[in-house]
């Protein structure tokens, strides 16, 4: 047997990979390409919830944003120190690294433009996070991972739960409802995003079969589906997805994926896409991509330029 | 002259009574600021207890019998 398929066969039956020693190369990208992306992403949702977090109606609800941005900041820590312990060069990754080259979700590459759209991002993309990792802490066969989510877990799980209050404390107040329906009509499919291209596109996934996560794309998408859907069906927000009790499963109303309109941040349901389209719109990125990044590593290369001027 | 960064492993116990765990790793230039990152980085729980170690002053007895090498499979 090949030590690819020993290993896939090994970790089949529950084996938890530990180090290096218990890697294959496929194994070993296949771990660094997925904590890069959970990194990037946790980083980089600072920057956006930055842009309004001093609209913050009361004091308390700005020093939850804020906690929860340290939160953000941690989990992005744990993901870039498993990346060094595999021998990464986190410097380089967080500081020398262009802007278009991150990981982070497309959703991320934008300013927010009120306080409601603070709390549906947390409801939405804090959902998709709390969705994506609480999936690989149930599943993954990286060892020391699943151990790094016990925390990342449970505050994914208070990132959303501050979401839902802040949207439901807004559906409460008909001044503030039509900004939270404004803030789901972009966020919502945004967050369906997260998940990736369709499973019957994907000709193979070394995730799946190395276990570094246990659904698939459209498990998780209808996972997520299966909790926003009726949250926000509860409070009075209309979104465009539905359960259909003949299918079983969670159907969208709008064409998914969808042309966006990055400047307005509204979805062309009039033009339909593909999600090789969609592929290439994440890799151009979004309108705030450079100056987030540019956001991240101004310190350092500040600090940098200091150094050499002393020097 | 940057001081160069050492890595810490950080075990804590939630309450009296329960097992000292592994929760993480900082890197810090010495250990009163790895105490200080720790902390912060991991405030999940209200520690009883929390520690810091330099993790090359861990002395290992035995470690996993790996599937491949210490360097993984392209090193057999």
């Amino acid at each position: 047997m090949d030590q690819a398929a020993l290993l896939k066969e090994k970790i089949q039956n529950g084996f938890i990979v530990e180090g290096v020693g218990d890697m294959n190369e496929e194994y070993l990208k296949a771990l660094k390409q997925t904590l890069i992306i959970v990194g990037d992403t946790e980083l980089l949702s600072v920057p956006p919830l930055l842009t309004v977090y001093d609209q913050a109606p009361t004091l308390n609800n700005k020093i939850t944003a804020l906690a929860i941005m340290q939160d953000e900041i941690g989990h992005a820590h744990i993901a870039f120190r498993l990346l060094k312990d595999l021998g990464e060069d986190t410097d380089e990754l967080l500081y020398n690294r262009a802007p278009n080259k991150w990981k982070n979700p497309y959703a991320f590459d934008f300013e927010l433009s009120n306080w409601i759209e603070l709390g549906v991002f947390n409801a939405f993309f804090d959902r998709a996070g709390y969705t994506l990792l609480g999936d690989a802490f149930e599943h993954t066969s990286y060892g020391p991972w699943k151990r790094a989510l016990v925390k990342v877990d449970k505050e994914e799980l208070f990132h959303l739960r501050n979401g839902e209050i802040i949207m439901r404390t807004a559906m409460n107040d008909p001044k503030l409802q039509e900004e939270v329906q404004k803030a789901v009509d972009w966020m919502f499919l945004m967050a369906l995003e997260f998940f990736g291209v369709e499973d019957r596109l994907k000709s193979r996934s070394a995730q799946l079969e190395y276990r570094l996560k246990g659904r698939t794309n459209d498990e998780l998408r209808q996972k997520w589906l299966s909790t926003a859907v009726p949250f926000c069906e509860s409070i009075g927000v209309k979104v465009p997805a539905h359960y259909d009790e003949e299918q079983g499963k969670y159907v969208l109303d709008v064409p998914f994926p969808c042309k966006f309109d990055p400047v307005n941040k509204k979805w062309l349901f009039d033009q339909p896409d593909t999600w090789e389209n969609v592929i290439k719109r994440f890799k151009q990125r979004g309108p705030q991509n450079e100056r987030f990044v540019g956001r991240i590593q101004k310190g350092a290369k500040e600090l940098e330029q200091l150094r050499k001027e002393v020097v | 002259m940057i001081a160069e960064k050492i890595t810490y492993d950080i075990f804590a116990r939630i309450n009296r009574g329960d097992n000292l765990m592994h929760i993480g790793t900082v890197e810090a230039e010495n250990s009163e600021l790895a105490k200080v990152y720790a902390t912060f980085t991991y405030d999940e729980e209200d520690w009883t207890e929390m520690v810091v170690v330099e993790r090359n002053k861990l002395n290992w007895v035995k470690k996993p019998d790996w599937l491949f090498s210490e360097k993984g499979a392209e090193a057999l």
